[in-house]
């Protein structure tokens, strides 16, 4: 008498699927720390005055649910950053300056994020043998 | 040399521009009249990137980031404007938060058909937080991007067919 056997794999599946997303959203926001960092590394004006400070700022969060799905978070703690990116009346130059670095480099490698995210994840949930 | 650009008209990224700063600058709100010249004293002080060095305040700063996709053979390109209404003192930041909400009352739907086609469609708006030096902290700002749809002239009607 022959018989079929059946197993359900979706606990495996949710639990590789949960790791992958993580690692994959980890991949993703790695890039985009490596594209900002490169972006800084000239500094905002001339380049005489780089100190690097900004540029080994760059970090990036865990990965945290929020209401959509899993998020993480691509900055830096250094407050004169945002001053740059948005734009300031600076007191000392006595003019508007402006250098935004993170919507580009954001902008600029969103399709290699997302294809890194993609192939993380999948091989996460591929090496489960699912 | 100077050339007057006729508004409304995309056949050209100043073109752009113009037309975008001349329809903020008409528009009026429903159902009290109000405009953005008028709240900033009668002076259109609306400035592409950046403003003069000796700009007065509150002033407007718009900004487009423009993007063609392959999917509409590049005559379709989905923009990020960015409008920054700027002030000084703090105190006004109050009147500042009213001049955004007339820029959010033209660009929140805002559809220019009549030279090649603009439209927008959602927006984000936030507050700038106070800023430390070297930034001049009496300096407030509210920013708001729109997502805006641009089928431009300089890419349809004045380019020629890729076929």
């Amino acid at each position: 008498m022959s018989s079929v056997e059946f197993t359900d794999k979706r606990l495996r599946f949710y639990s590789r699927y949960k790791s992958g997303r993580e690692a994959g959203l980890i991949a993703a926001a790695q890039i985009l720390v490596n594209v900002v960092a490169r972006k800084l590394r000239g500094g905002y004006t001339s380049g005489t005055f780089v100190t690097g400070n900004v540029m080994a700022s760059v970090t990036k969060s865990q990965p945290y649910p929020d209401g959509e799905g899993m998020s993480i978070n691509v900055g830096t703690n250094v407050r004169y950053a945002l001053f740059w990116e948005l734009g300031h009346h600076n007191i000392f130059t006595r003019k508007y300056e402006r250098v935004p670095i993170w919507q580009p480099a954001a902008e600029e490698c969103g399709p290699d994020c997302a294809a890194a995210f993609t192939r993380v994840a999948n091989r996460h949930i591929e090496a489960g043998g699912l | 040399m100077t050339q007057q650009i006729i508004t409304p008209s995309t056949a050209s990224t100043e073109a752009i521009y113009a037309t975008l700063r001349a329809d903020m600058l008409a528009y009026q709100r429903i159902p009290d009249g109000i405009t953005i010249q008028m709240l900033m004293g009668g002076e259109a002080r609306v400035y592409v990137r950046a403003a003069p060095p000796t700009v007065k305040f509150p002033y407007i700063a718009m900004r487009l980031q423009r993007q063609s996709s392959g999917a509409y053979n590049g005559y379709r390109e989905a923009c990020m404007l960015e409008i920054q209404c700027i002030g000084r003192p703090e105190s006004q930041l109050v009147l500042v938060s009213q001049i955004m909400d007339v820029v959010d009352g033209l660009f929140l739907g805002y559809r220019q058909p009549n030279a090649g086609l603009m439209f927008s469609r959602e927006r984000a708006r936030q507050t700038i937080p106070q800023f430390s030096q070297p930034a001049d902290k009496d300096v407030v700002g509210e920013i708001a991007q729109y997502q805006l749809i641009l089928w431009p002239q300089v890419l349809t009607d004045l380019r020629p067919n890729p076929s």
